[in-house]
């Protein structure tokens, strides 16, 4: 009786899984054969553009089949980007398959260079990330020298012919080539954070926008007043990477050039102005006191909920977000300012403002046996077509050429499934992430969707940063063995000390001899020096 | 001799074929993931470069272990995580023991069951989690600053201050792992001859005396392995934890052995170097165990091995 029981009970659980299973298989297919019909209207649609558009040599012939490593891509409906309709447009069109393999993992390219496993493609930023940086990579044998191949690349080179300075950056000191960069085509591409003041509350009180240091006291001090928690907010990185406040002292918190010459910003003398005034705005309660363990979330929150008035960010991820969120609240503004400066009337010299190409290209690998077909996967997005169809995406489904501008359909800009602007760009497009391409102005202009945005670009590019930053030079594999571990001692030093300080745990007068001698026993002078030979070379390029 | 323990294996396999049978899948797990991975730590005396492999990259000797040594930063990782595993040790390792005790006292079957699953829940959680519910609540606003404004204390954010890193770290620990780790010793309260206890009361024994004189020596045995086991472990703090946690504005009492070996060998891609850092903590965890087992040996006649 038990016995039958149980019996009885597993089959009907075998049945049920049964079931689900099929269940779960009729779905997908459903799915399944939406999608390929969408495919098939897509490729209706284009088959007519790709006879009169591709030049000879796309789509190539035979079959070709590529790996692509990349460390980041996070779409709600896409787990890869082979699966968007912009790489099955691009597999169409080239015709090179993508497989790809995406990883998020901080220590993802670690591992990934360690197994010795490699792709074909890695998507990756020698110069910052890798030890040595790309001609340590090369000398390794982990990725390809592509001067050899560059006939297959007539499109990059052409561009790097027109543009000399680009050709610059993206050579290693010997002259080779080893990535197809991701480009920004402009300098209001550059730009994209800075700080920003809430818009309504300063006209409710009767404040105009802060420009100095003192105005910045005065204004964030009648906020504290009138009870506001934390008036001064923002992820420290922010703060660190673009310079906002310190910059007003002539200094910043990493390497910059002083005269042509590499100093470093955390020991000048005017680090410690900064930091003195910024310690006591933080004990006066003007600044947020979780400001060394803020993430993106947490200061949303502050910021759309009246806890806090100014912070520094970007002008899409939080401007633009920070907007939308309170469309609703028709009193809610923020205005961008400029970057703070100690007198008015003074130009900013620090800012913040991307390199042309910011070391993010994608690299051929050694193990790669493809060779031609990566080349021509990778440089089709430096032709016309490619430019096109990276940037603005596929005609007539989420652009149209309205009197010869690339105009975002309503289906990108006002999805009618009400997903986002950006996540339609990402779907669609190359130019919201990092690819093999020259970012176009024009998908600027139309992703920044509100005025404020557009002023804040144009307020925050005022600075003389270009000047001032470093560009993006490449130490030997022995200067990095030499200088790496002192860099990230003296960084963490650093930035130990300026959080003791700005805590009021430290004394910045009593202090700040021992500091800077600290630093300078770690060796902070073979790492200037290692950087000015590299900035030699890269000079010499 | 030689001859005679060969004998003795064979006719042992003979006889226990099933035995042996059943120990050799952990035999290869063993070989496979533990012993074989071995080779790999030869990097930590080379300059490892992945295109070469492990045998081809050069030999350098002990240049990596003599870089950690001579790092500004080898004694601070070195006293963390010294301290942070000796507070674990100090007050983390008696409360699943004491917990244990107390609710063996516990006579109400559906209390004690109550009781157990709610300790043992936090265990189940995913570190990620708790650590994120740890920021959020020791933030300015977080739940744990207005407890403390209600007595008496000022908001302040409790994760910045360098004094209180230890305090969340060990106390959180204990309460996601005291439940959990009790359940041996309940385990070993139970083999524990009641008859002991009854012969305890009939000499008038009280409550406190019989867990004095009973139940304390009846787990003596239970809470010296474990208490070897933890030693063993001793420059084993979690990264994973650690640096969840922490932030520049802590470093100063937060990074560890573990977190600086994941910070220079896998963000950084310096892995010889953090091999070696890896190898000498190890090393050190091996001299704590052998040293903790000599002591328990001497002092009790029981260890480990």
């Amino acid at each position: 009786m038990k016995k039958a029981n149980v019996k009885c009970i597993s089959l009907l659980l075998i049945m049920i899984m049964m079931l689900s299973l099929l269940a779960g298989c009729g779905k997908t297919e459903n799915k399944v054969s939406n999608e390929s019909e969408v495919m098939n209207q897509v490729e209706t649609k284009n088959n007519e553009e790709v006879e009169t558009e591709v030049s000879e040599v796309y789509p190539l012939e035979g079959d070709h089949k590529l790996t692509y490593w990349v460390n980041f891509f996070s779409h709600p409906e896409y787990a890869t980007q082979g699966e968007t309709p912009l790489y099955k447009e691009v597999t169409k069109r080239t015709g090179v398959q993508t497989e790809w393999i995406v990883q998020s993992a901080p220590e993802a390219f670690s591992l990934l260079a360690a197994s010795g496993e490699l792709p074909d493609l890695v998507l990756y930023n020698f110069i910052t990330s890798y030890p040595g940086g790309p001609q340590a990579a090369l000398d390794q044998g982990l990725i390809l020298p592509l001067n050899d191949y560059m006939q297959y690349a007539p499109n990059l080179m052409k561009y790097l012919e027109e543009n000399p300075e680009v050709d610059k950056q993206i050579k290693t000191d010997d002259g080779i080539y080893y990535c197809f960069p991701r480009i920004r085509g402009g300098e209001l591409l550059q730009t994209f954070a800075g700080p920003m003041v809430r818009k309504d509350l300063l006209e409710q009180n009767g404040l105009d926008t802060p420009v100095t240091i003192d105005d910045w006291h005065k204004t964030l001090t009648v906020f504290k007043d009138l009870g506001i928690q934390s008036p001064l907010t923002s992820e420290m990185g922010i703060i660190k990477s673009t310079n906002a406040f310190v910059g007003a002292y002539n200094t910043s918190f990493d390497m910059h050039l002083e005269n042509g010459k590499i100093v470093y910003g955390p020991i000048q003398p005017g680090f410690k102005e900064f930091l003195k005034t910024f310690s006591k705005w933080y004990q006066e309660g003007l600044i947020d006191k979780d400001i060394a363990s803020l993430d993106k979330a947490q200061v949303a929150a502050k910021m759309t909920s009246g806890q806090a008035v100014a912070a520094v960010g970007h002008t899409g991820s939080r401007m633009g977000a920070w907007l939308t969120a309170m469309a609703d609240d028709s009193n809610y503004g923020l205005i961008p300012t400029q970057y703070p400066v100690l007198i008015a009337g003074d130009y900013p010299e620090f800012g913040q403002s991307d390199l042309t190409f910011s070391g993010i290209g994608t690299s051929i690998s050694t193990k790669c046996e493809d060779i031609e077909a990566a080349m021509r996967l990778l440089d089709y997005g430096y032709s016309e077509e490619g430019h096109m169809l990276y940037n603005f995406g596929i005609e007539g489904e989420s652009y149209e050429m309205i009197d010869g501008y690339p105009t975002y359909t309503e289906y990108i800009m006002n999805n009618p499934d009400g997903k986002n602007v950006g996540e339609m760009l990402m779907a669609y497009t190359h130019s919201a992430y990092f690819g093999p391409m020259i970012q176009d102005i024009r998908y600027m202009e139309q992703y920044s969707q509100y005025q404020e945005q557009k002023d804040a670009i144009n307020i925050w590019k005022d600075t003389n940063v270009k000047n001032r930053q470093l560009p993006l030079v490449t130490l030997s594999k022995e200067e990095v063995d030499n200088v790496a571990s002192i860099q990230s001692e003296i960084t963490a030093y650093a930035d130990e000390f300026f959080y003791k300080v700005l805590f009021g745990t430290l004394d910045v007068e009593a202090e700040w001899d021992n500091y800077v001698e600290t630093i300078n026993k770690m060796g902070l002078n073979e790492m200037l020096s290692a950087y000015e030979t590299a900035l030699e070379r890269y000079n010499n390029r | 001799m030689k001859k005679n323990y060969i004998h003795i294996i064979k006719s042992d396999f003979k006889r226990n074929k099933v035995l042996y049978l059943i120990i050799l899948p952990v035999l290869i797990y063993f070989i496979l993931f533990r012993y074989l991975p071995m080779y790999g730590a030869t990097i930590a005396f080379k300059d490892f470069t992945p295109m070469k492999g492990i045998a081809g990259s050069e030999f350098v000797g002990f240049k990596h272990f003599l870089k950690f040594f001579k790092s500004f930063y080898f004694f601070r990782v070195l006293k963390n995580t010294f301290t942070l595993s000796f507070l674990q040790i100090l007050f983390g390792f008696p409360i699943p023991i004491i917990f244990a005790i107390l609710l063996n006292e516990v006579s109400n079957k559906y209390f004690k069951k109550v009781v157990q699953t709610v300790t043992y829940l936090p265990h189940f959680i995913s570190l990620v989690v708790i650590a994120g519910m740890i920021t959020q609540f020791s933030s300015q606003n977080g739940i744990f600053n207005d407890l403390l404004v209600y007595f008496g204390g000022t908001r302040e954010s409790l994760l910045q201050n360098p004094d209180n890193f230890r305090f969340i770290y060990i106390a959180s620990d204990i309460w996601q792992k005291a439940g959990w780790e009790s359940i041996i010793y309940l385990a070993a309260l139970m083999g524990i001859d009641s008859s002991l206890y009854e012969a305890a009361g009939i000499d008038g024994a009280n409550r406190f005396k019989k867990i004095l004189h009973v139940t304390l020596p009846g787990l003596t045995p239970t809470i010296i392995i474990m208490l070897i086991i933890r030693i063993g472990r001793v420059m084993e703090v979690g990264f994973e934890k650690i640096i969840l946690l922490y932030n520049p504005a802590t470093y100063e009492v937060a990074d560890v052995i573990s977190s600086y070996v994941y910070r220079v060998g896998l963000i950084d891609l310096n892995w010889s170097y953090s091999s070696a850092v890896g190898i000498f903590n190890a090393i050190i965890n091996l001299s704590f165990l052998f040293m903790a087992n000599k002591i328990s040996r001497r002092y009790t006649g029981g260890g480990l091995w």
